[in-house]
């Protein structure tokens, strides 16, 4: 049963997959090419600290990019099923906890293969790029962090979805708890503030780093 | 024999079956040995539910005007002439009930009613005479 | 097992004025059962109830002798279910269709699918979002009929269908129904439809049942009397047969009964009142006339 559960998920949404797992694999690639400025003749070591910042909200963004993706990866678990207010598997014969369980798993199943595009390609970026001095990579930390967010959006988003008919509602509730996300810690505007949302609702950017030792891969 | 039910006619479906089954036989219509449609035929055919044929076939069979051949369906019995006629008189007269139960509905008093019967019945007799 | 499905107390608020209330629908085991009511009584909510789509907020469900409430999925297997509207997502071809929900179904039929495929002209490789309503009615019935379920529920499968659909439609739901001997619940607003099928009604309005009955029975129950307006007539109360309504007529009055039998003719004679004719109705008269006794539904709220 749960190969059919994978098996419709592809037919219905591979494209969406496909595009997903784009996004994850640019990150490590668009760290790499940011690197490459950082690193390019004549920049000195005081200048390095300027340029880590920009580094790193440019980070912040594609970051975004792959909690948006996990988050509407989720979100779309329902689909287009349902049919005035009641969803069609719902009435299928199988147990709802069961049918939940297997949508669930298979979504998170698929989620596999954007994670696995972003491991690798953070491991080959790491290997590949002259790191300056100073400068420390942890692919496989970010690789986890990345799993680890992945994981918890996606399934903050399946939940919602299960939860609330209209898509578009999902994606504004997701759209404004990002958006303060974002905007908080990218500004400043509240330190001690942001430092908690960035927690909360991130994983965190910065606080993971010092917490629990994870890191982006190519941080200062 | 083609039967036909009119869905919304005081008569239940079953006895509208019944009735022009009657009549078929009493008419001359079918004979005896004919074959009727199965019950999934008739209630396709019909579209009515199946559970309404079978109770038509069985108050047919009950009252000895059909009988049932295991495996092979349902079939006209055999029929005295005496019985015909009774079955004729039967049928006819099932028809006057729903006519004038349809007139009263209308509003018509009985000897308006008499009155028209009377009236047709002497057109149609002049119709029969002309041919 | 005398009874196919069984429903007892069931109950679910939906909406501060709409609930549906302690509700006990009994469908013999074989019945083709119709479930009448205007739109927005709660016909559609009941069914869902029943297939566990819904959580009753209490009562008890046995369908095919099983506890539905404990063993939903159970009973679903057994259940033919054809949805107001077709739920398969529109991804899906009609044979992907055909193949996902064999899956789920143990008693799923191939060759029998394969064969109603066929006889309902379905193009297997279109979109079910491509579909005519025509179609997807079918292949609502065709999901409904492949596994061979001994119940089927059906919520308001023809609305929409043209005429030639809706022929076909109930053409196939007869013969499965001929062939296997299964129950059927049909819920249905148009009253005409059921007039040929059904022959066991329940009227539900406002969220409760009203009548349970007989088809036949319902249709001899209701009457419509012409009274004569000679003598003072009596009150409602204390006649041996409910009154639903009474319209006032140049020298008599037309009066909606419920209950009615032949041998009270001679009761109301004994008070005086002038029964001149007792007519017959057809299923939408006797319908409307029992809602209308029940008052203006914008009444209650």
């Amino acid at each position: 049963m749960i190969r059919e559960f994978l098996w419709v998920e592809w037919e219905r949404r591979r494209g969406m997959l496909l595009l997903v797992t784009a996004l994850y694999a640019a990150v490590p690639l668009m760290y790499l090419a940011l690197l490459g400025g950082v690193t390019r003749p004549g920049a000195g070591g005081a200048q390095l600290v300027f340029q880590v910042d920009p580094l790193q909200l440019t980070g912040l963004t594609l970051v975004l990019g792959v909690v948006l993706s996990a988050f509407a990866w989720g979100a779309g678990s329902w689909g287009d099923e349902r049919r005035g207010g009641w969803v069609y598997a719902l009435a299928l014969p199988i147990q709802r906890t069961h049918l939940f369980a297997l949508r669930y798993l298979a979504g998170l199943a698929w989620l596999a293969l954007p994670l696995l595009a972003l491991t690798a390609l953070s491991f080959v970026a790491a290997a590949v790029a002259s790191v300056p001095t100073g400068m420390y990579a942890y692919p496989g930390s970010f690789s986890s962090w990345a799993a680890l967010v992945s994981w918890f959006l996606y399934t903050l988003a399946f939940v919602l979805s299960a939860r609330f008919e209209h898509p578009w509602r999902i994606v504004a509730i997701a759209a404004a708890v990002l958006l303060v996300a974002a905007t908080v810690p990218g500004f400043g505007v509240f330190p001690g503030l942001s430092r908690l949302v960035e927690l909360v609702a991130w994983g965190g950017v910065t606080p993971l780093r010092v917490f629990w030792g994870l890191e982006l891969p190519f941080g200062s | 024999m083609l039967l036909s039910v009119e869905p919304s006619s005081p008569i239940p479906i079953y006895a509208q079956i019944v009735s022009q089954v009657r009549a078929a036989v009493a008419s001359g219509d079918v004979r005896a040995g004919d074959a009727l449609p199965s019950v999934r035929q008739l209630a396709t055919e019909l579209r009515v539910n199946p559970n309404t044929v079978a109770q038509a076939y069985r108050e047919l069979e009950r009252e000895g005007i059909t009988y049932v051949q295991r495996g092979q369906g349902t079939f006209i019995a055999e029929m005295d002439a005496g019985r015909k006629t009774a079955e004729r008189e039967a049928a006819g007269e099932a028809l006057i009930a729903r006519m004038v139960d349809e007139a009263f509905r209308l509003g018509l008093t009985a000897a308006e009613v008499l009155e028209m019967v009377e009236r047709r019945v002497a057109l149609g007799a002049l119709a029969d005479g002309a041919k | 097992m005398p009874h196919a499905l069984l429903t007892r107390g069931l109950a679910r608020r939906m909406a501060p004025d709409f609930a549906v209330r302690d509700l006990s629908l009994t469908v013999p085991t074989g019945a083709v059962y119709g479930l009448l009511g205007p739109n927005g009584a709660g016909k559609t909510t009941t069914l869902r109830l029943i297939l566990d789509l819904l959580r009753p907020d209490a009562g008890e469900v046995e369908i095919l002798g099983v506890n539905a409430r404990r063993y939903p999925a159970e009973a679903r297997r057994r259940i033919g279910y054809v949805p107001e509207r077709l739920g398969i997502p529109g991804w899906m071809t009609v044979a992907r269709a055909l193949r996902h929900h064999a899956v789920f179904f143990p008693s799923w039929s191939r060759p029998y699918a394969e064969e109603l495929l066929l006889r309902m002209e379905l193009p297997a490789d279109r979109r079910v979002r491509h579909l005519s309503k025509g179609q997807a009615g079918k292949l609502a019935l065709l999901l409904a009929l492949a596994h061979r379920p001994s119940l089927l529920i059906l919520d308001e499968p023809t609305d929409g269908l043209d005429p030639v659909a809706r022929r076909d439609f109930t053409e196939l739901l007869l013969e499965y129904v001929a062939d296997t001997g299964a129950t059927a619940l049909i819920s249905s607003h148009l009253v005409h439809e059921l007039e040929r099928v059904a022959d066991w009604i329940g009227v539900i309005d406002r969220g409760s049942l009203v009548v349970e009955t007989p088809l036949e029975a319902f249709r001899r129950s209701i009457k419509r009397l012409r009274v004569g307006t000679g003598t003072p007539l009596p009150g409602a109360d204390g006649l041996p047969f409910d009154v639903l309504a009474r319209v006032q007529r140049p020298r008599e009055e037309l009066w909606s009964v419920r209950g009615w039998e032949p041998a009270m003719g001679a009761v109301l004679a004994e008070r005086g009142v002038e029964v001149r004719g007792v007519v017959d109705l057809d299923l939408e008269d006797c319908y409307v006339e029992l809602l209308r006794g029940r008052g203006d539904p914008e009444e209650g709220r």
